[in-house]
């Protein structure tokens, strides 16, 4: 496992975004799942800094860990407010253009794009834990 | 991020290239609510040079497809790649605007 801290800025995102593609690039298998860490991790910051971190500035710690040639762990821990991102209410998607709020996708797209994903409050940080897996072709399919 | 945008025939072409994300999506958002302010009002997003987009890149274009419809205009996408596409379906974007495969498609059917 392979960890990165840095201020939850949002210019630390290039660095953190670097850090987790160059890890995953180690397997070819994960090549095709990094578009969708990175969506992850820059949803996941957005959301740190925005609830956890509202009047400070703090710090916010990426793990990464290939668990097999088809599967990754992104685990994202900051030390601000207690905040659980997964509580949060999915959007209506059926809405029209009119009625469709302006916000809440991001915890949405980050729930999409992940195979499993967890909330804790441990020691005095929120983590939040990503499962990354490369989707097996459907039957028939070659 | 480059934003551009072009009169063509009676439409107004917007290039977006790069990556729409926190940082960059505001400029988009920007851009267009000038155009939008200039009275264009036939918008063709064309994305064929966007490789990512997150949520704050939908916001903008939420943001910027109700101001085009409060004017009476019109707003449909171009030329979406494989990531960019994933994005819209999975957030319900891809049924709420029009998406033509490529932006002469956009041209003729818009």
């Amino acid at each position: 496992m392979v960890t990165l801290r840095l201020p939850a800025r949002m210019d630390s995102f290039g660095p953190l975004r670097s850090f987790v593609a160059e890890e995953m690039e180690r397997e070819e298998g994960l090549l095709e799942l990094i578009p969708m860490a990175e969506l992850v991790l820059e949803e996941i910051l957005v959301n740190v800094i925005h609830y956890a971190y509202p009047d400070r500035e703090g710090e916010i710690e990426v793990a990464c860990e290939i668990l097999s040639s088809e599967k990754f762990r992104l685990t994202v821990k900051d030390w601000g407010r207690p905040f659980n991102p997964l509580e949060r209410a999915d959007p209506d998607l059926t809405l029209d253009i009119d009625s469709r709020e302006i916000g809440g996708v991001g915890i949405f797209l980050v729930k999409q794009m992940t195979s499993d994903l967890t909330y804790q409050y441990l020691n005095g940080a929120n983590v939040l834990t990503a499962w990354f897996e490369k989707r097996q072709p459907p039957p028939g399919h070659s | 991020m480059d934003v551009n945008g072009r009169k063509q025939d009676s439409f107004f072409i917007v290039t977006v290239a790069g990556r729409m994300d926190a940082t960059t999506a505001p400029e988009f958002e920007k851009s267009c609510l000038e155009w939008i302010g200039q009275g264009e009002s036939a918008f063709i997003v064309d994305l064929k040079e966007l490789e990512y987009m997150s949520s704050a890149g939908l916001r903008s274009i939420l943001v910027v497809g109700k101001k085009v419809k409060a004017a009476g205009g019109t707003i449909s996408f171009s030329s979406l790649t494989p990531n960019v596409a994933h994005v819209f379906s999975i957030s319900g974007f891809g049924s709420m605007f029009k998406i033509h495969d490529c932006l002469e498609t956009a041209l003729a059917n818009s």
